[in-house]
């Protein structure tokens, strides 16, 4: 298992390698930071701008290879260079992957098991009125765009507001500035948190549903009612033990692939995170940053697929051999 | 003493009757054998008595447990009666238990199902459960996985749980069908000896009348979901009642009869020559270890052997057409090993095969032209032979725009079947043709691959682990064992007078539909297991550990057979260094 965890690590390593350098590439021959001074009014000279840029390796008038290069020898030492202006890269996504992990991890973890729930019980009693009712919540939210997902939770969340005379919920941003408490912290959590749990509860319960049906009529899950256990022991420790395997791998890839992916949940409540940085930093010419955020999302996916074949052997002994 | 009562059983899945007014009652310690082919209803009336039938399922009539009704009693009731006075034991071991959790706790899962015990207590007694059905090691095998044991130790484990809270009722649901014959022998021993333990009454489902003439004391045949009839044992081997248990019985191959047979034409060519076949999958040991053996024109060869024994991976071997690892394969008097593509193609004419389960070989979005059209067309012929070719393997042409799935089981053997003959072949490989089906259907498909053969002057190459089936049809023989050939010639030479002590085990372990006569053998089931395909051979006879003449051998004569590796002596014969010793 440590060996061949190992040489999957290894195989990762040079596919992040290549995902970022690719990425790089990509993004200093596409944007120009330039152009960023070129919009400054009094328009600065031409040498000022090429030492400002050179400074921050941006000069495009510097052979694409060099740049890479030294884009390559910070990234190695974990030094992801300066943004067009001069700010530390590192700083910033430091700052900003804390606000996306916040956000993701109570989203996807509240997402993930109240699909699992519903899509157990939907499953359990296909084509009852429960798994109707959640088949039909399901598509309904996959087929809503966030954008009209959050601001639905918003304007429901006024409502309430105005309702009770009280601010309940918040809407924009992590924390109201200048007050540090916890309760403020979770009034500003609720409404994003609940956008994207909606949403992953929507794609879990139909995964769930579907993987629990395929085993409800395995032969072991008749072997534990013929023991005597209660339908509901055995389709729990047994039905949904064995139906939770492929479930658990896609809920690591998910976690990964969320990483930088919940650009529209950021925006709209305001959580500047690295989704919507990366929007952000493209729209900017903002090289460093684009290739910094790129890295970010490869080394994620890539975590993601490790703890995917762990979970997966924690939970398989069969694919533990070996 | 009746502990289990069943009156007037239906079963309607929607419209259609599953099973329509099945009756039977078992007593203390009396063994029911249930019988009858596929969709005859007989898996599902004892789901039905447990209560495990899907919910769509509507179930009728009276089900009495020591006088209790069963059907239409509470959920509640039913859990506390199953596993505790009824018992059920399933076919396939593997799919039947729970592949996440450990042996030793899904044994004790079924204690506690039942008992108020401790966990801890509860393990102890599963692992006692474990040495009863005769698992090596049991407390240390209890930690392991169910993929870490093979079909023979699953099923036993499934016999534990069955056994495990003192049932008054077992229910076998196929129980030994997908086992090697002489695993077969020894779950039945288990069987026997948890009927002893326990006391209960067992209805024994299966297909094989072999089984239930060893062990049923009464058997009921079931057809179309309605009992055809149900007798004494001997009174339903010897003087049955009903035509369609006449018909059930004489469709059984026997192994324990001389078939007659024309004679193949003697010194016929060589269309198959093997010499010195070796094949080994990465670093593991051989799975086929120096098998020599040659198919003459117009001869049908069987080669036999129990799961894992290299059966399957020699036919492979031959069907890649290519240079094999060390050895030599000659097709037609070709030597694979110097083929160009090209004539690879064309040799590929003269060599087809039929696979074991035609659901799975044919594909389901072809209609069936299409299917027996694609070797034409891959060979650049035109399809105008397919009706033709339908109408030889007996089916109508008219059906040819339909799809594999509108068609029975049988049906679908003689598309492949169709299939295979489309180039014209010299050579057919047949890989377990007929296991995936009915004993009736099966004589029929047999019957037809006969007649294939006389007229088209095809050899056979069969591979199969029915040993009955390969007495009936095949003119020669060769009993592999971990990979190598154990003993080989005249089929009736080898099945009359068996040489290799392992030709003889797996001939003795296999169940005879005759009552008298199952009761009158001495049973001795081979111990131990087949070995798998990875498992490493030491030195000397690869059969010794399992073999009933070495272990009563002197010591000086036991020592060739650790020391020195048996081979065949020739054309015919036994790689057995004492083929007269011990048993005779």
């Amino acid at each position: 298992m440590a060996g061949f965890l190992a040489r999957r690590l290894i195989g990762y390593v040079v596919l992040v390698a290549v995902a970022a350098s690719v990425a790089y590439l990509l993004a200093a021959v596409a944007l120009n930071p330039r152009a960023n001074y070129a919009e400054r009014t009094p328009r600065p000279p031409e040498s000022a701008v090429d030492a400002q840029l050179a400074a921050y390796n941006l000069n495009d008038k510097e052979p694409l290879a060099s740049r890479f290069a030294t884009w390559a020898g910070g990234a190695l030492r974990g030094d992801f260079g300066r943004t067009w202006n001069g700010a530390s890269v590192n700083d910033d996504l430091g700052r900003r992957a804390g606000v996306t992990l916040r956000l993701v991890a109570a989203g996807l973890l509240l997402g993930a098991v109240a699909g699992i729930a519903v899509g157990a019980c939907a499953a359990v009693g296909q084509y009852g009125w429960f798994d109707r009712l959640s088949t039909l919540a399901s598509f309904g939210v996959l087929a809503v765009p966030t954008v009209v997902l959050a601001n639905v939770l918003i304007i429901g969340a006024v409502w309430l507001n105005d309702l009770t005379g009280m601010k309940i919920f918040l809407v924009s941003g992590e924390a109201t500035p200048g007050v540090d408490s916890v309760l403020d912290r979770l009034r500003h959590l609720v409404l994003p948190t609940l956008t994207l749990a909606l949403g992953m509860a929507a794609v879990f319960s139909r995964y769930q549903r579907n993987m629990l049906l395929d085993v409800l009529g395995a032969d072991f899950v008749r072997t534990a009612r013929a023991k005597g256990l209660t339908r509901r022991a055995a389709y729990g420790r047994h039905a949904l033990r064995v139906a939770l395997i492929p479930v658990a791998t896609y809920f690591a890839f998910t976690f990964g692939a969320l990483l930088v992916g919940t650009t529209v949940t950021e925006t709209i409540f305001g959580w500047y995170g690295l989704g919507q940085q990366l929007v952000a930093s493209i729209r900017a010419n903002d090289v460093n940053t684009v290739a910094a955020i790129s890295c970010l999302a490869a080394v994620a996916l890539l975590v993601a697929a490790v703890a995917a074949d762990v979970l997966h052997a924690v939970l398989d002994p069969r694919v533990r051999a070996t | 003493m009746t502990v289990l009562e069943v009156r007037d059983l239906t079963v309607r899945f929607g419209e259609t009757p599953a099973v329509q007014g099945v009756a039977f009652e078992v007593a203390r310690g009396e063994v029911l054998g249930v019988v009858g082919e596929s969709g005859s209803g007989k898996s599902v009336s004892v789901l039905a008595v447990l209560g495990l039938l899907p919910r769509q399922a509507a179930v009728t009539g009276s089900v009495r447990l020591h006088g209790r009704e069963l059907l239409g009693a509470p959920e509640k009731e039913l859990t506390a009666l199953r596993g505790r006075s009824l018992a059920m034991v399933f076919q396939d071991p593997l799919a039947a238990l729970t592949p996440v959790h450990r042996i030793g706790d899904q044994v004790a899962e079924a204690i506690l199902a039942h008992q108020d015990l401790p966990r801890k207590q509860a393990r102890a007694r599963a692992v006692d459960l474990l040495d009863l059905v005769g698992i090596p090691e049991p407390g240390r095998r209890a930690r392991a996985f169910p993929h870490e044991f093979s079909g023979g130790m699953r099923q036993r484990v499934m016999i534990a749980m069955a056994v495990a809270n003192d049932p008054d009722v077992i229910i076998c649901d196929e129980p030994t069908t997908a086992l090697d014959v002489t695993v077969q022998a020894q779950i039945l021993d288990v069987l026997g000896t948890a009927r002893r333990e326990t006391g209960a009454a067992v209805v024994f489902v299966t297909h094989d009348l072999g089984v239930v003439a060893g062990l049923a004391d009464r058997v009921m045949v079931l057809r179309a979901g309605r009992v055809e009839e149900t007798a004494p044992v001997d009174d339903l081997f010897f003087r049955p009642r009903t035509a369609y248990t006449r018909n059930l019985l004489a469709a059984v191959p026997r192994i324990d009869r001389r078939h007659r047979r024309s004679a193949p034409p003697p010194g016929g060519e060589r269309v198959l020559q093997v010499e010195g076949l070796v094949k080994r999958y990465g670093r593991g040991a051989r799975a086929v270890d120096r098998v020599s053996f040659a198919v003459r024109a117009g001869e049908t060869f069987g080669l036999v052997g129990e799961s894992g024994c290299g059966k399957t991976t020699t036919l492979m071997e031959i069907l890649a057409l290519a240079a094999p690892q060390a050895g030599r394969i000659v097709v037609l008097g070709r030597d694979t090993a110097g083929l160009t593509r090209r004539e690879r193609l064309e040799l590929r004419r003269d060599l087809q095969v039929v696979f074991q389960d035609p659901m799975a070989s044919l594909d389901p979005r072809m209609t069936v032209h299409d299917i027996v059209a694609e070797p034409l067309r891959a060979h650049g012929l035109a399809a105008d032979r397919v009706p033709e070719l339908l109408r030889l393997v007996g089916l109508d042409p008219g059906q040819a725009a339909r799809y594999p799935q509108d068609f029975s089981g049988g049906q679908r053997q003689r598309i492949a079947i169709a299939r295979a003959l489309a180039l014209a072949p010299r050579l057919l490989v047949l890989d377990e043709p007929v296991s995936a089906l009915d004993v009736s259907i099966r004589a029929e498909v047999i019957a037809l691959l006969a007649d294939l053969k006389a007229r088209l002057g095809l050899s056979y190459l069969l591979v199969a682990h029915d040993l009955a089936l390969v007495r009936g049809i095949a003119d020669r023989v060769a009993v592999m064992y971990a990979g190598r050939i154990v003993e080989i010639g005249p089929v009736e030479a080898v099945f009359a007078e068996p040489r290799h002590p392992y030709t003889r085990a797996l001939l003795a372990a296999v169940p005879v539909p005759d009552p008298a006569r199952e009761r009158a053998r001495r049973r001795a089931p081979l111990r131990g297991e087949p070995p798998g395909g990875a498992a490493a051979y030491p030195g000397g006879c690869r059969f010794r550990g399992r073999c009933p003449v070495y272990a009563e051998l002197a010591a000086a004569p036991a020592s060739r057979c650790v020391n020195e590796e048996p081979e065949l002596g020739g054309a015919d014969g036994a790689a057995c260094h004492h083929p007269s010793g011990g048993t005779r």
